[in-house]
């Protein structure tokens, strides 16, 4: 099953990926990357501000070959009317032509910014931090895909679109000129030689990316809308980024690779083994083969996806690997069905009750944004109480649902993707007993006081319960309590090797700062401790972390998960943790009532 | 950094989601209005210093979740607990109707002398209201709570409610009503009251220890 999931979004992907330009494919790393806001390839349309157009730019800002300023695209019929600017100052998306709109925008374009007076931008110098905001009469082209599924390029990948409200002015139509003909034109107008228009070659991003120090202006929101926190070390993160930009380049070119069949283990390779075998070509060379056997899809895929899925396919795989994807294709029109049957007040009022409490840090989830995500996290989650009404609605469900809508851009996805991980990834974790989640909480204290037993000691001692330190850890899957690129990288294996991954990374965090958990003194102490070791560099480095988690903590079968849950279920239900408390508001105050009437 | 106090005590604030209770929590330990609020999963922490009668106290407040099905998970941090907020959202009927039932809970679950003090909280919201003061002191009375109606948005009578439910418990101490004592009492001795004691007691009052020397 696994394997036919990884052929469909193979497929599915490979077909997509065709149709991109090649600048994308060829690594830029651009879309890819969580703080491509800062480090992006200069912006063209910044560039004007900087002065005369005869005044030469420095050529290294300049990409001045392959990926630079496309040409204009021959405009659609479909497409929205031209805008003098160019529709993204990223080289990054593809050239290729707009694609008509096909679902009904999640996202629709970004909010409007105003203009900033043309004195504010000098400051920033190339490599712009802030990428222009996309103009307001320019809206995203939407794209359709041949498979059917469409994208939004401009939301899905580069979504800067907030970062700096009314900082950036949006690239004039001198600008844009000047970024069409940049420093290929002399001063004088005349075309430079080929060899002096990028002295360098095309700079390679991370190149000119190092060492560049960071307007700390523009990191106030990250890429995905979060506002970074009062205490955020920018200094740490762009040394980190430095880094961690050429591991997201490698892996861009490797998943396109991978996904337009180039390395796509069930490609040639494979049928030609599979057919050996089939034919019966045993006898000698049998074993040979057997050694020289390529790895199978799904250990290639595992291999892939641990060390992260770009962001600009994450949608894409998560929806092939957990299995969303086919829900969704066999369930045509259920979400919008769900949408518009009967309604449940009561679920209501409790998504309600939380709207305003989700994400209050993230712009996009603002009601002053325009469009606010709220609607859209409000439609998820009612639908999925509609579907899953054993669940209904449990709070953490919309933080999850929350990264979804982010990632995905798309509501149907995100409760495709949201059934995926409560209904089949997560079971009985939002259920009204939580009997899933309290079980994973001792499993986890159990794996703990196996590998850990000095930690598994002192919460003993201390009389601490497990459920106390680590409920945000998994009714949450991390949202909320480590960085957000750490979150989907977790995510990206969660969706392909299940809840496993949880007790991996609660384990890598604990054992990394076993010396510092080892200090506490009392209940307060160790919830502080807790909190405090989900913060810092080791859990930013996201690549770093993502390693570790599969080294740090040592084998962990699911046999032996498998065995620990049915002990600890067993355990939990003795004491009773498998009851549900009835509802109980109404009725027990009107027997109360009825009580004190008649007395 | 070790604080000096008298007492220690231990306080929840339980009641429905979405009526306010980490607000208020976050009102009476930092003094100011939390405006970008996210919900409660599980349990919080929070302490505060505090004097009450010339006794200094520190109180260390569990703030917990509201949403039904997670009190399956909060039940389990009321024990021991001195004293409770109970809270109800005065702009909402529904979180009014559940309070008997966390009021159940307390009292089996912490201890039946938990002293509760019932907060009717959004006090500023009141042309919204559907709760009436009468209504609700009424029902504190007939549970022997303590009421109050506070605003976490505009700090009224936040601190208010959390001095009046120790000054209780301090007081139900003083005429022995109370004993610290007592396993699971939710009150502790702090490093100053050990001193005026005089008397190696450990500063865990829970812990099983007799007598240190």
């Amino acid at each position: 099953k696994q394997e036919s999931d990884v052929g469909r979004v193979c497929q599915a992907l490979r077909s997509e990926i065709a149709e991109e330009s090649a600048p994308r494919v060829s690594g830029n790393p651009g879309p890819v990357c969580g703080g491509r806001l800062r480090f992006r390839p200069p912006c063209p349309g910044r560039r004007g501000p900087r002065g005369p157009r005869s005044r030469p730019a420095p050529p290294q800002h300049r990409p001045s070959t392959a990926p630079a300023p496309p040409p204009r695209p021959a405009p659609s019929p479909s497409a929205p009317p031209p805008s003098p600017e160019p529709p993204d100052p990223s080289p990054a998306p593809a050239p290729g032509p707009p694609r008509p709109q096909h679902r009904p925008p999640v996202l629709p374009p970004r909010p409007q910014q105003r203009p900033a007076p043309r004195s504010s931008p000098p400051a920033l110098g190339p490599p712009s931090p802030c990428p222009s905001p996309r103009p307001a009469s320019a809206p995203p082209p939407r794209a359709r895909g041949p498979a059917g599924r469409t994208q939004a390029p401009g939301s899905r990948e580069a979504n800067p679109g907030p970062a700096c409200p009314s900082r950036c002015a949006p690239p004039s139509r001198h600008g844009a000129r000047r970024a069409l003909e940049g420093p290929q034109v002399g001063g004088a107008g005349f075309r430079r030689p080929r060899r002096l228009r990028s002295p360098r070659g095309p700079p390679t991003p991370w190149r000119k990316l190092r060492g560049r120090r960071l307007p700390s202006r523009c990191c106030r929101i990250d890429p995905y809308g979060f506002e970074r926190p009062e205490d955020f070390d920018a200094a740490a993160y762009e040394e980190f980024l430095s880094g961690y930009l050429v591991t997201l380049t490698r892996r861009a070119v490797k998943w396109s690779r991978l996904l337009q069949g180039g390395g796509v283990p069930r490609g040639r390779a494979e049928e030609k083994w599979q057919e050996r075998k089939v034919s019966g070509a045993r006898g000698l060379c049998g074993p040979l083969v057997q050694l020289r056997r390529p790895l199978s899809s799904r250990v290639l895929v595992k291999r892939y996806v641990r060390k992260g899925v770009p962001l600009e396919h994450r949608a894409r795989v998560w929806m092939a690997l957990s299995g969303a994807q086919a829900q969704m294709d066999q369930n045509p029109g259920y979400y919008h069905r769900l949408l518009q049957g009967e309604r449940n007040p009561r679920l209501e009022d409790a998504i309600r009750t939380d709207l305003n409490r989700t994400f209050p840090d993230n712009v996009k989830f603002r009601t002053t944004t325009e469009p606010c995500l709220q609607k859209t996290l409000h439609n998820v989650l009612l639908a999925y109480g509609h579907h899953n009404q054993a669940v209904g609605y449990c709070q953490g469900m919309n933080f999850i649902a929350g990264y979804l809508i982010l990632i995905t851009n798309n509501e149907e996805e995100s409760f495709w993707l949201l059934d995926a991980l409560v209904g089949r990834i997560l079971p009985d974790y939002y259920t009204p007993a939580m009997l899933g989640l309290k079980t994973d909480q001792e499993v986890l204290g159990e794996l703990v006081r196996a590998k850990l037993p000095a930690v598994g000691a002192l919460m003993e001692q201390l009389g601490v319960l497990w459920t106390l330190v680590v409920s945000r850890w998994f009714i949450c899957l991390f949202v909320d309590v480590l960085p957000v690129e750490t979150v989907l990288r977790i995510w990206d294996c969660l969706f392909n090797e299940g809840s496993k991954i949880i007790f991996r990374v609660a384990l890598t965090l604990i054992k990394q700062h076993q010396e510092f958990i080892l200090e506490a003194t009392s209940i307060p102490d160790i919830c502080d401790k807790f909190k405090q070791i989900t913060k810092g560099s080791f859990v930013m480095e996201c690549h770093t972390f993502m390693q570790k988690i599969f080294s740090e903590p040592g084998s962990l079968s699911m046999a032996t998960v498998a065995k620990l849950r049915e002990s600890c279920r067993a355990r939990l239900l003795a004491q009773g943790h498998g009851r549900v408390f009835p509802k109980r508001e109404h009725s027990n105050m009107a027997t109360l009532f009825k009580m004190k009437d008649g007395s | 950094m070790a604080e000096t106090y008298d007492f220690l005590f231990k306080f929840l604030v339980i009641g429905s989601a979405g009526t306010g209770k980490s607000c208020l929590l976050h009102q009476f330990i930092e003094n100011k209005f939390k405006q970008d609020s996210n919900h409660t999963i599980g349990v919080e922490f929070g302490s505060r210093v505090v004097n009450v009668g010339g006794k200094t106290v520190k109180l260390q407040i569990w703030d917990t979740a509201g949403q039904e099905r997670f009190r399956s998970v909060t039940r389990s941090y009321y024990r021991g607990a001195a004293g409770a907020l109970l809270v109800y959202d005065i702009t909402s009927r529904e979180t009014y109707n559940s309070l008997a039932a966390w009021l159940t809970d307390a009292r089996t679950l912490a201890s039946p002398n938990i002293v509760v003090i019932l907060c009717g909280n959004k006090k500023d919201l009141d042309p919204e209201r559907e709760v009436t003061f009468l209504e609700a002191s009424r029902f504190a009375q007939e549970n022997e709570l303590m009421f109050l109606e506070t605003s976490a948005l505009t700090g009224e009578n936040v601190e208010e409610a959390f001095l009046k439910c120790a000054r209780t418990i301090l007081n139900k101490i003083d005429s022995g009503e109370l004993d610290p004592e007592r396993m699971g009492s939710g009150i502790q001795y702090g490093d100053a009251s050990l001193r005026q004691l005089r008397q190696p007691r450990s500063a865990q009052a829970v812990a099983p220890q007799p007598c240190g020397c």
